[in-house]
C-alpha cells in the first residue's frame, strides 16, 4: 500500500493517466502467504492420515497391552495361591460354608483391584443401579432373602463388596417391655438411613418380627465367628456377652441404634453391621481390601 | 524511497501528486501474514515428518509382531 503521511491518504491511482495502481510487493507478499497457508494445510491433512493409520498398524499392540495390562494388575492385586488340598478327617473337621455363596474370591467371583467392567460381565445377579461411578448395585437371593449385593469402586478398581438386608417395618415392637430395655450400641448412622432411601423396595417381609431379626442377626454374627474367629473390634466390646441376641435385637429394633463387629483376615476387612432405621432391619456384611483399607 | 511504476503509461512517480511529498510504502500486513504462514507450514511440516517416522517404526514393529505371532493377523481379520 501506497501512503503517504503528509495528506494522511492512500494512493491507489496512477497521478498521469488516473488509472488504478496496486503494490505489487505486498500482493507478491499476500501469494506468498496464501502458498504457506495452503502447504500447511496439506501437511495438516497427512498429518492426520499417518496417525490414523499408525493407530491402525498398532491394533495388534494394543489388544496386547491390554491383556498385558490386566496381567500386571491381576498380579498386583496378589493372586491368591490356592491352598493345598488336605482331606477333612471327618465331616465335623471340615470348614464350614460361608452363608454368603461364591466366596471363593475376595468377594463374591471378583478379586481386589477387579475392573468394574469384568464385574459388569461376570455378575449375574439382576442388576439394581450401576449409575454411580462408585457404586454398582445388584440385587440378589440369599437364604431366601433379598440382598442387595453393592460392589465399591475407587479409580474404577473393586475397593469393597457389601451384602446388605434391609428388613420390612417390624410389627410386634409395642409387645416388647421397653422400659425395661437397655439402649445399647451407638444411634444408626445417616450413611445406613440414607440407604433405606436409596433401596426403598428391597425390604424383606421375611423380617419383620423381633424374633426373627434376633434369628437372622444370631446366624450371621455366629456363621462369621466360625469362619473368621471371634471379632477385633465391636461396639459392645467387654459388654458383649452381658446381652442375650434377643435383648441386642429387641434394643435395635426399639431404639434404632446399631451395633458393628469387625474382623480382620490377611486380605480383607470384614465388618457386620446389625442396626435398625425408623424400626426396619439393617443387616450389612462388608469385606474391604485389607491394603486400601481406611 | 517508494516510488510507483505505472503499469498503463509507464511513468515513474514518487512523490504525492497532491502535496508532492514522497510517500512511502506501507508492508508490515502481507510481511506479518507471510510470517505467520511461514512459521505455520514449518510446523505442520516437522509434525507431519515426526509422524511419518513414527509410522514407519510402527509398520517395522508391526511386521515383526506378525511374525511372530501370525494368529494376531487372524484375529485383525
Amino acid at each position: 500500500m501506497y501512503y503517504c503521511s503528509k495528506c494522511e491518504k492512500e494512493i491507489t491511482t496512477c497521478p498521469a493517466c488516473k488509472q488504478r495502481i496496486s503494490d505489487t510487493t505486498a500482493m507478491l507478499y499476500y501469494q506468498l502467504a496464501t502458498i504457506c497457508f495452503a502447504v500447511a494445510a496439506v501437511f495438516f491433512l497427512l498429518e492426520l492420515e499417518l496417525q490414523e493409520k499408525t493407530s491402525k498398524a498398532l491394533q495388534p499392540f494394543k489388544a496386547a497391552a491390554e491383556i498385558a495390562e490386566k496381567k500386571a494388575k491381576i498380579e498386583a492385586v496378589d493372586i491368591p495361591k490356592p491352598p493345598k488340598k488336605t482331606t477333612p478327617a471327618s465331616k465335623a473337621q471340615a470348614p464350614k460354608k460361608s452363608p454368603i455363596r461364591g466366596q471363593t474370591a475376595d468377594f463374591r467371583a471378583a478379586m481386589w483391584g477387579t475392573s468394574r467392567s469384568h464385574i459388569t460381565d461376570t455378575e449375574k445377579a439382576q442388576l439394581l443401579n450401576d449409575a454411580s461411578a462408585y457404586d454398582l448395585d445388584y440385587l440378589d437371593t440369599i437364604n431366601n432373602l433379598n440382598a442387595v449385593v453393592r460392589y465399591t469402586f475407587s479409580s474404577n478398581r473393586l475397593e469393597s463388596g457389601h451384602y446388605i438386608f434391609f428388613g420390612d417395618k417390624c410389627s410386634n415392637l409395642e409387645q416388647l417391655d421397653q422400659a425395661s430395655l437397655k439402649k445399647i450400641g451407638d444411634n444408626t448412622p445417616n450413611s445406613i438411613q440414607s440407604l433405606f432411601e436409596i433401596f426403598p423396595t428391597q425390604r424383606n417381609k421375611a423380617l419383620t418380627d423381633v424374633k426373627s431379626i434376633e434369628l437372622f442377626y444370631h446366624e450371621m454374627l455366629t456363621s462369621l465367628v466360625a469362619q473368621l474367629g471371634e471379632p477385633i473390634e465391636m461396639t459392645l466390646a467387654e459388654q458383649e456377652n452381658q446381652f442375650t441376641p434377643g435383648q441386642k435385637a429387641a434394643t435395635v429394633m426399639a431404639f434404632n441404634r446399631a451395633l458393628s463387629y469387625s474382623w480382620d483376615t490377611p486380605k480383607s476387612i470384614v465388618d457386620l453391621v446389625f442396626a435398625a432405621h425408623e424400626n426396619s432391619m439393617y443387616l450389612s456384611i462388608s469385606y474391604h481390601n485389607r491394603k486400601t483399607a481406611k | 524511497m517508494a516510488s510507483i511504476e505505472c503499469y498503463h503509461c509507464k511513468q515513474k512517480t514518487d512523490e504525492c501528486p497532491e502535496c508532492h511529498e514522497p510517500f512511502e510504502q506501507r508492508l508490515m500486513l502481507p510481511v506479518v501474514l507471510f510470517i505467520i504462514a511461514l512459521l505455520l507450514s514449518g510446523i505442520t511440516g516437522y509434525r507431519w515428518y515426526s509422524a511419518m517416522e513414527e509410522h514407519e517404526k510402527a509398520m517395522a514393529l508391526r511386521q515383526t509382531y506378525l511374525k511372530k505371532n501370525p494368529e494376531a493377523l487372524k484375529k485383525l481379520r
